[in-house]
């Protein structure tokens, strides 16, 4: 059984989701394993953060990370390594 | 003397992934970097304590050593805990086995994950070995001599916080 994910686990999992390529947020939801009033709550502080952008084609809405929330997503990465070898799982 | 540079090497490697690590993640994951926090506290009183032989200091130490295995072993602070501090801080001994007890079993958890293949740091477990057996020797130095701040048992320690700090320098270092 998979564990409870934390919120800050799930808000790196979008990101990482958004910077393999830009998705809408069915496709988010999709492959993060979230409600969509989650996906709502955590799209609101990413857009607020500016980690993330809005970006429309035609009728589409597609998401698409920024470089500030690359960084982000970069010493995210480096600080789960970190805690991955003290035995953690954040 | 030895004490005094024990302290202060202490102080300074337990210092150092407060101030390499990102600080736009350590704002957000607090709970992970009470971690440091608590050896920071732990070498800040251990010199404090050297300095003014107060032993509310004394006590200090003892506590925050024992939060730091206690925050290592849960990820978070236990409430309960909280309840029995009181004690503790009376009592000496007392965190020191509670100190004891999480260090054991942190180990254990971190062998076990070892074991089971996960991206578990050698150095991590051989600074728990250290920290178990300083403990360990803490423990025999007050059963046998009523001496609190043993410096073979403070030396012991200090090289399994030597060991703990390892793996953030090598993960920083990666970049």
């Amino acid at each position: 059984m998979r564990k409870n994910r934390s919120e800050s686990r799930i808000i790196f999992e979008i990101l990482a989701i958004i910077e393999k390529e830009e998705c809408t947020s069915s496709t988010i939801i999709r492959r993060a394993n979230i409600p969509y009033s989650k996906f709502k709550e955590i799209e609101e502080n990413l857009l607020e953060r500016e980690l993330i952008i809005k970006v429309s084609n035609g009728d589409k809405v597609f998401y698409s990370i920024t470089d500030h929330g690359r960084d982000l997503l970069r010493g995210w990465r480096k600080f789960k390594e970190l805690m991955e070898m003290y035995g953690f799982e954040p | 003397m030895i004490e005094e540079v024990v302290g202060i090497i202490g102080l300074i490697f337990s210092l150092i992934p407060l101030v390499i690590l990102p600080l736009k993640i350590r704002t957000g994951m607090l709970k992970y970097f009470m971690l440091y926090i608590f050896l920071v506290l732990f070498y800040a009183f251990y010199i404090s304590y050297y300095f003014t032989g107060n032993n509310v200091l004394l006590a200090f130490l003892y506590v925050f050593q024992m939060l730091f295995f206690l925050n290592m072993y849960r990820s978070y602070l236990a409430k309960e805990l909280f309840l029995s501090l009181p004690a503790i801080f009376y009592v000496n001994d007392i965190a020191l086995i509670f100190s004891f007890y999480f260090a054991t079993f942190n180990l254990a958890e971190l062998l076990r994950n070892k074991i089971n293949k996960k991206n578990v740091s050698m150095m991590a477990v051989l600074s728990l070995i250290f920290f178990d057996v300083g403990i360990i020797f803490q423990m025999l130095r007050i059963l046998s001599s009523q001496d609190y701040f043993s410096t073979m048992a403070n030396g012991i320690f200090l090289i399994g916080t030597i060991f703990f700090i390892v793996p953030a320098l090598r993960v920083v270092r990666k970049g």
